[in-house]
């Protein structure tokens, strides 16, 4: 259980009680239902003792009574805040007048911006902050009274080339978000007649023709090439084929990892060497020694020509040549991380090959190699979705 | 009260079977050695930081220790913090 804390809720004063009488005055206090806190000892005859404000305009008569002197050392709470605060009303009223002025300035719209994913043209910029005026939406604004929900639908009936709008308040200012409506690239639409054809061996997991006619029907296999959709019309005139063509076609790829991987690493130990090097590939070990100092290494060779005066070259070149040896290092996989390694190998080279925007429909792995052999090789079959057909002009 | 009615009293709650403050027994709650309650206290014999007196019906408990003050003081109760060492229980009669 808390302790009784409650006498600064208002105010409370820390007094300094000093005389022989001490467990007097406590005892009178706490007779006549005066509520001391925090009483410490702080000398002979002498305890700080914490009272509420009320409590402390009773003291009088039990300190005469029990003939000890009084001091106040500290008073604090809401009470002596508001007190201090009536002695000085110019800087409340300042202070009021900064918070009113603050949440007054918090709600005023100081800029309107306009966002989009897409580049705007600076017209359409500007009839858009010309509608986002007429509904309010300005510098200056009063950003409670103005009805945002609304204004995004006024925005959607006005401008129909916008697909999405959002009107949000955005710190000191409102931000308009809009997506515009996008068509189909006029380019992309072909106009000479044409057949679509597939681009892969697939099998046709769904067809939509907008013109033509289909040739295939959903669920049926086509090799590469195949006819998908006739550019021709019902009286038989040729058309430009459109439909969207969507096929599950079968990647596959195969990789291996060893089960005991050899790598050659570096040890850090360096040698370098320094030689003169004729036109005819004689060379002069100047600095270092003849013979290469180690078994397993890379070297590292740089030639520098002589240069006597701007283009004069002498025909002796400065080589060096930078040893670094290396020291095989066996690690032992083991047969999961192998089959993993080849896993991600294999996937790897298949993503390689797959189309942005494919949708994975089924995956497949086969390891081609029991768990006792040095070489684990795997087979990943990825079955995916994604655009198969092909306009091709007659 | 004198010890007569009190002791009476004492009896009487014992056969209500009501709780012992009820009946103007003290009750001390510890809480560790760094606070105690003490209600039905009947006032401060001494004070000082070392060594604090409390007056309760039938005697007065000692509590010895360091750094003791009174957290709280009211008619009923009192709370002591501080490092306590030791609480003795002085009955009257007893020498």
């Amino acid at each position: 259980m808390a302790a009784p804390f409650d006498i600064n809720r208002y105010g409370y004063v820390e007094i300094s009680v000093s005389g022989a009488g001490i467990e007097k005055f406590l005892n009178l206090c706490a007779s006549d239902n005066i509520r001391l806190r925090f009483v410490s000892h702080i000398g002979p005859d002498e305890a700080i003792v914490t009272v509420s404000v009320s409590d402390f305009y009773r003291l009088r008569p039990i300190l005469r009574l029990s003939g000890c002197r009084l001091r106040i050392r500290k008073r604090s709470g809401l009470l002596f805040i508001f007190s201090a605060m009536a002695k000085r009303k110019g800087l409340v009223i300042g202070a009021f007048i900064f918070l009113c002025l603050f949440v007054v300035c918090a709600n005023i719209v100081f800029s309107v911006e306009i966002e989009s994913p897409y580049e705007l043209s600076f017209s359409f910029r500007d009839q858009m902050l010309a509608k986002a005026e007429e509904l309010g939406i300005k510098q200056g604004a009063y950003l409670p009274s103005l009805d945002l929900e609304s204004a995004e639908a006024d925005f959607l009936r006005s401008f129909h080339n916008i697909m999405w709008v959002d009107i949000v308040r955005s710190g000191a200012g409102v931000k308009i978000s809009i997506v515009e409506r996008t068509d189909a690239d006029e380019k992309d639409i072909p106009n000479n007649p044409g057949n679509i054809i597939a681009s892969k061996d697939c099998v046709i997991t769904d067809i939509l023709v907008r013109k033509g006619q289909a040739m295939v029907e959903m669920g049926e296999e086509v090799k590469k090439g195949q006819l998908l959709v006739a550019g021709i019309d019902a009286f038989g005139d040729p058309i430009a084929a459109s439909a969207i063509i969507r096929g599950s076609v079968v990647y596959e790829s195969e990789a291996s990892c060893p089960t005991v991987s050899r790598e050659h690493r570096e040890t850090g130990r360096n040698k370098r060497i320094i030689a003169a090097k004729w036109l005819d590939d004689d060379q002069l070990i100047l600095w270092g020694e003849k013979e290469v100092p180690f078994d397993d290494f890379v070297s590292e060779r740089k030639e520098y020509p002589l240069v006597l005066w701007r283009k004069s070259i002498l025909p002796v070149e400065i080589v060096i040549i930078d040893y670094r040896e290396q020291k095989e290092q066996v690690t032992n996989l083991g047969v999961d991380l192998a089959r993993k390694n080849a896993e991600s190998a294999a996937e790897k080279a298949l993503l390689r090959d797959i189309p942005a925007g494919a949708v994975v429909a089924e995956r497949s792995l086969v390891y081609l190699d029991n768990e006792d052999a040095d070489l684990q090789r795997v087979c990943l079959r990825m079955t995916i979705l994604e655009n198969t057909g092909e306009f091709r002009e007659f | 009260m004198s010890e007569k009615s009190r002791k009476r009293l004492v009896s009487l709650v014992d056969a209500l079977d009501l709780p012992e403050d009820v009946g103007g027994e003290f009750k001390l709650t510890l809480w560790g050695d760094g606070r105690l309650r003490l209600e039905n206290h009947k006032g401060i014999i001494s004070y000082d930081p070392a060594l604090l007196s409390c007056a309760v019906p039938g005697g007065h408990l000692d509590f010895g220790g360091d750094g003791l003050f009174l957290m709280v003081l009211e008619p009923e109760e009192l709370w002591i913090a501080g490092k306590l060492s030791s609480i003795s229980l002085f009955l009257e009669g007893e020498k």
